[in-house]
């Protein structure tokens, strides 16, 4: 890292409000879009990373930004992995950069053999100890490959998947299974242990853009274009739940820590920049709870540890944290 | 495509490289000679490939009319050959193409503007279909293609318009403004027709796939 800012100093515009709607609501007005959020684990602190390589870390209860940490120039796409203390970035030569949460320093730097060493999406296993990269296969120009590597970059398998880029992925919460859904619209399932494709969902017709785990890995949420989020149960890998009533293109969905309630951010397919809804849902009986409203399409969606409060990040320059209904 | 004649001894030399040259001693240098030539002359590039994109949708029926009555868009014909990298014509295969509406709206619900060719033994492909519109999240008009062919590697691409006001009426220096398209050759010349009725358009866009 070779520059440490502390709190609003450097970036200048980094002042931080309390919006009206409850006590707990927060603002944070950014240089930069958001890419991607979560809070800390004690639930004190929102890290938020931006297109403007910050990342910063925000006193939810004070609503003040405490810490700012500036990449470096070559690093894009911040992606923000707490649970395993770490966030990642790409580099401009195509490697993926691992680096500290608590200080910002760069941990590991490693590249994977994709295609234009154009890394795609990355996703962490929860304790931190795989990656999973992927990018298009240099072997053959509309194939796309997903690299499985340790922290280290150290290669464990590597996954052929499919003909289109990869939307969204992620490894199940005891790390045994990697879930990886592509824009071909098939839903992919490997066994990381054994390097296996242990099942393909093929009757999805559109794209999925998103998937989470349920903290029990019992259920596995998709969604996408076609605007219904999909529960899947993850023994039978059968459609067990359909929530609908997104009234745009389903972007980002995350569980809440108990599984009790799910929350979904859109985007509209015909201008990113429109507004869109973020709907809490009820996960057992498919009825949204609440509608908030973002500026433009949503890129990240997190809950906090206790799942009291969700943070959104949209395309525009703001993250904002919302207070949960019981 | 290369049409510059081949010195007898590079020719010579590709052909032992290439262990053409086995069993050859009863066919006529000449002969070889004219042979390569009209291969080098036939050989095409393969196509450029594009992204996927998100909104592919499985299923579209194979139907060569695309165009929706009642709804607006400048009607546009789409044609062209399947061919390996060879300049061979290739049989079976399959041309999936889709696009989004003179809106710029891709139909997620039904199969509008999606079409997937099953062209058997035909080598060439068209349909009718309208000109896509813009939208500002991908404001360059284009058409999506999905093609599978036994023997053949899948080629995903994009088919682009020259007359994209996008483009500025310069596509050869415009077509990687803002990173949307990725290769020139898929950026087509578009005939616009007048027969005496309504205007309407047509656009040759051949597909050369690379062999397995």
């Amino acid at each position: 890292m070779r520059t440490f800012f502390w709190s609003l100093v450097a970036t200048g515009a980094l002042v931080a409000t309390a919006s009206a709607a409850t006590a707990t609501d927060r603002t944070i007005p950014l240089e930069a879009a958001a890419t991607d959020v979560a809070f800390a684990p004690d639930g004190r602190s929102l890290y938020v990373v931006t297109a403007g390589r910050n990342l910063l870390q925000f006193d939810v209860a004070a609503g003040r930004v405490e810490r700012t940490y500036a990449l470096d120039n070559d690093e894009r796409r911040p992606g923000v992995q707490v649970a395993a203390g770490r966030f990642t970035t790409v580099t401009s030569a195509g490697a993926l950069r691992l680096r500290e949460l608590k200080n910002g320093n760069a941990v590991a730097t490693f590249s994977v053999p994709v295609a234009r060493a154009r890394i795609g999406t990355v996703a962490a296993a929860s304790d931190g100890s795989l990656l999973a990269i992927a990018g298009g296969d240099p072997a053959a120009a509309s194939a796309n490959i997903v690299h499985v590597v340790d922290r280290t970059g150290q290669p464990r398998f590597r996954f052929p998947a499919g003909i289109g880029a990869m939307a969204a992925m992620a490894f199940s919460p005891d790390g045994g299974t990697l879930v990886a859904a592509s824009f071909d619209a098939d839903i992919r399932i490997w066994d990381v242990r054994t390097g296996t494709l242990v099942h393909c969902l093929e009757e999805m017709p559109l794209a999925m853009f998103d998937l989470d785990f349920s903290r029990d890995g019992r259920l596995l949420a998709t969604a996408g274009a076609d605007q219904t989020i999909y529960l899947w149960d993850t023994k039978t890998w059968r459609i067990v739940r359909r929530l609908e009533g997104q009234p745009e293109t389903v972007r980002r969905l995350r569980f809440s820590p108990d599984g009790t309630r799910l929350v979904s951010g859109g985007m509209s397919a015909l201008d990113f920049e429109a507004p869109v809804k973020v709907i809490l849902w009820d996960v057992a009986s498919g009825r949204s709870l609440r509608t908030w409203e973002t500026a433009h399409r949503v890129n990240a969606l997190a809950f906090s540890s206790d799942g009291r409060q969700v943070a959104v990040a949209d395309g525009s320059k703001q993250a904002k944290v919302w207070a949960v209904p019981n | 495509m290369p049409t510059r004649p081949v010195p007898r001894r590079e020719f010579l030399e590709k052909c032992i490289t290439g262990g053409f040259l086995v069993g050859a001693a009863a066919v006529s240098q000449t002969r070889l000679f004219a042979a390569y030539n009209e291969a080098v002359q036939k050989a095409a590039k393969p196509t450029p490939p594009e992204v996927l994109g998100p909104f592919f949708k499985k299923g579209a029926p194979n139907q060569t009319n695309l165009r929706v009555a009642g709804e607006p868009g400048l009607p546009l014909a789409i044609s062209g050959r399947i061919l390996d990298a060879r300049g061979e014509p290739v049989h079976d295969a399959k041309v999936e193409l889709w696009h989004a509406d003179h809106r710029g709206i891709y139909d997620v619900h039904g199969f509008r503007y999606r079409s997937k060719l099953a062209l058997g033994n035909a080598t060439q492909y068209r349909v009718e279909t309208i000109m896509p519109g813009h939208y500002p999240s991908r404001p360059v008009q284009h058409v999506h293609y999905l093609i599978t062919a036994p023997g053949c590697k899948p080629l995903i691409t994009q088919l682009y318009f020259a007359t994209d006001p996008y483009f500025d009426g310069d596509p050869d220096r415009n077509f990687a403004k803002g990173g949307v398209v990725a290769n020139r050759e898929c950026v087509r010349p578009v005939m616009l027709l007048d027969e005496n009725t309504a205007p309407r358009t047509a656009v040759t866009f051949d597909l050369v796939l690379e062999k397995a």
